[in-house]
C-alpha cells in the first residue's frame, strides 16, 4: 500500500500544480485543433478523405501536442530547482517514472479525447459506433508514445535545447507505436473488420511491455546525477 | 596504413564479375552488415557501461556508434545509386530500406544527446539511449514490414542467388570492409582514450601550476 | 556502359566518406599531438624556473 501512496502523491503533486494554471492542457488541445486545421490547408481542402490518411492526420495531432506534454514533465521540474528534491525523495526511481506517465498519460488523453471529439467534425469522421476499439487502440497507443516520451523526457530535461534533443530522440524509437496505431485507427475508421486490427493490437501492447520493461530497469540510472 | 593495403585488397577480385552496377553490392553489403554489427556493440557496451560504470565501455559504445553511422550512411547513399538505374527509383519505402534510414536517424539522435549532455551525465544517459535504441531495431522491422505487406508492393526484394565468382568476390570485399572496420573502430577508440587522458594531464597540470 | 556513372558516383562517395573521416581522426591526433608539445613546454619552463629558484 505504500507504494500506491508514494505514486499517487507525486501524481497529485502534478496535478494540482496543473489545475491552478490549466495552461498545459489548454495549449495542448490548441495546438492539437492547430495540427488538424493546417492538414486541411496540407492536402489542399479535396473534400474526398482517404479514411486511412485522416488516421495519420489524428495520430500526428495526438503525438505533437502530446509532445508539448511531455516536454513539460520533467523540464519543469528542473526549471523551478524541484527536481532534485524528487531525485532525493525516498522512492524507487520507477515510482518516479510511473507517477510522471500517469500524470501525463491522464492529460494527454483528456487532450485526445477533445481532439477526437473536433476532428470528427472537421473531417466528417463516424466515430461513435466505434468507440470502444477505437479507445482501446488509442489507449495502447498512447500508453506507448508516453512511455518513449517520459523516458526521454527525463533524459533531456538537463540539456540546453531541450525540446529540440527530445524531439530528435523521440521520434525514430515511436515509429513502431505510430505505425501500428495509425493503421489500426485507419481500419476501425473505414469500419472494416475488427480482425484486421489484431496484428497491430499484437505490435502495439508488444511495444508496452517492452519498453515499461526496459524503463523499469534503467530509470535509476537516468536520475542519478 | 593498414586501410590502404586491405582497401586495395577488394579491387581485383571485384573485376571479375559481369554487369557492371551490380558491383555496388560489394559495398553495400559488407557496410549494413558492420552498421549492424557496430550498434550491436553500442548495445552490448551500453549494458556493460550500466553495470560496470567503467568509462572503458562508454567510450566503446560511443565509437562504435560513430563507426555504425559511417557504414549506414554508405549504406544509404549506395543503395539509391543502385536502385535507380536498376528499379528506375532512387527509394522505395521496403521494410530494410525504412528501417536502415530510422536505424541511421536513431543514432544520429545518440549523438546528438552526447553533445547536449553534461560530462556528468552523458555517458549514463547515452547507454539508456544505446539499449532503447538497439531494441528498437527489431519492432521497428517488424512493425515496417507488417505495414508494407498489407500494401501492395511495387519492388520485390533482391534475391541472394549468386554465381561462384561473385560470391567469392563478395566475400573478399567483405573481409576486407571488416578489417576497414575495425580498424577505423579501434584507431577511433585509441584517439578517444588519448583525448580522455589528455584532460586528465591537463587538470594535474593546472593544479600543480596553481600550487606554484 | 551508360551505368558506369552511377558506379563510378557510388564508389567515389563511399571513399570520400570514408577519407572525410579518416582526415577528421588524424587532425584529432593532431591537436592532441600539438597539446603534448605544449605541455612539455610547460614542464620545461617551470623546471628551469624551479632550477633559478632553488
Amino acid at each position: 500500500m505504500k507504494f500506491v501512496h508514494k505514486l499517487g502523491a507525486i501524481i497529485w503533486k502534478d496535478f494540482i500544480s496543473e489545475f491552478r494554471t490549466k495552461e498545459m492542457i489548454l495549449s495542448m488541445c490548441l495546438f492539437s485543433f492547430l495540427v488538424l486545421i493546417i492538414f486541411n490547408f496540407a492536402f489542399g481542402s479535396s473534400p474526398k478523405f482517404d479514411r486511412g490518411m485522416i488516421a495519420g492526420i489524428l495520430w500526428v495531432a495526438f503525438v505533437f501536442s502530446g509532445l508539448t506534454g511531455l516536454g513539460r514533465s520533467f523540464s519543469m521540474e528542473r526549471d523551478r530547482g524541484t527536481l532534485q528534491g524528487l531525485i532525493l525523495c525516498p522512492v524507487s526511481p520507477w515510482t518516479i517514472f510511473l507517477a510522471k506517465l500517469i500524470g501525463v498519460f491522464l492529460f494527454t488523453t483528456v487532450m485526445e479525447i477533445i481532439t477526437i471529439f473536433i476532428f470528427a467534425i472537421l473531417y466528417n469522421a463516424t466515430v461513435l459506433p466505434f468507440l470502444l476499439p477505437l479507445g482501446l487502440i488509442t489507449f495502447l497507443g498512447t500508453l506507448g508514445f508516453t512511455a518513449i516520451g517520459t523516458i526521454f523526457s527525463a533524459i533531456s530535461a538537463t540539456a540546453k535545447a531541450r525540446d529540440v534533443l527530445l524531439s530528435i530522440l523521440f521520434f525514430p524509437i515511436s515509429v513502431p507505436v505510430i505505425i501500428a496505431s495509425v493503421k489500426a485507427t485507419g481500419i476501425i475508421l473505414k469500419g472494416q473488420s475488427l480482425q484486421m486490427v489484431f496484428p497491430w493490437l499484437k505490435i502495439l501492447v508488444a511495444f508496452d511491455l517492452i519498453f515499461l520493461l526496459v524503463s523499469y530497469l534503467t530509470f535509476e540510472y537516468i536520475m542519478e546525477e | 596504413m593498414l586501410l590502404a593495403l586491405y582497401t586495395i585488397f577488394i579491387y581485383a577480385p571485384v573485376e571479375k564479375t559481369m554487369g557492371v552496377i551490380q558491383k555496388i553490392f560489394y559495398i553495400h553489403v559488407p557496410s549494413a552488415f558492420l552498421a549492424y554489427l557496430a550498434f550491436f556493440i553500442t548495445f552490448i557496451a551500453s549494458i556493460f557501461y550500466l553495470y560496470r560504470k567503467d568509462s572503458k565501455w562508454d567510450t566503446v559504445a560511443h565509437c562504435a556508434v560513430e563507426t555504425g553511422v559511417i557504414f549506414c550512411t554508405i549504406v544509404l547513399v549506395t543503395g539509391p545509386i543502385w536502385a535507380k538505374p536498376v528499379w528506375n527509383v532512387w527509394w522505395t519505402w521496403d521494410p530494410r530500406l525504412t528501417t536502415t534510414l530510422i536505424l541511421w536517424f536513431t543514432y544520429i539522435a545518440y549523438l546528438m544527446l552526447r553533445r547536449a549532455v553534461k560530462e556528468n551525465q552523458r555517458a549514463n544517459l547515452s547507454a539508456v539511449f544505446g539499449i532503447i535504441g538497439f531494441i528498437n531495431v527489431p519492432i521497428t522491422f517488424f512493425s515496417i514490414r507488417l505495414w508494407r505487406t498489407i500494401h501492395p508492393v511495387i519492388i520485390t526484394s533482391r534475391g541472394l542467388n549468386m554465381s561462384g565468382p561473385m560470391k567469392f568476390s563478395l566475400i573478399i570485399t567483405f573481409i576486407a570492409f571488416c578489417f576497414l572496420f575495425f580498424s577505423l573502430l579501434l584507431s577511433r577508440i585509441r584517439l578517444e582514450r588519448l583525448k580522455m587522458r589528455f584532460a586528465e594531464i591537463n587538470e594535474i597540470m593546472d593544479e600543480m601550476n596553481f600550487k606554484k | 556502359m551508360d551505368n558506369s556513372i552511377y558506379l563510378f558516383a557510388a564508389f567515389s562517395i563511399t571513399w570520400s566518406i570514408i577519407f572525410i573521416y579518416i582526415f577528421r581522426l588524424f587532425r584529432s591526433q593532431k591537436a592532441l599531438d600539438y597539446q603534448i608539445y605544449e605541455i612539455k613546454k610547460t614542464l620545461q619552463r617551470n623546471i628551469e624556473l624551479d632550477d633559478s629558484h632553488s
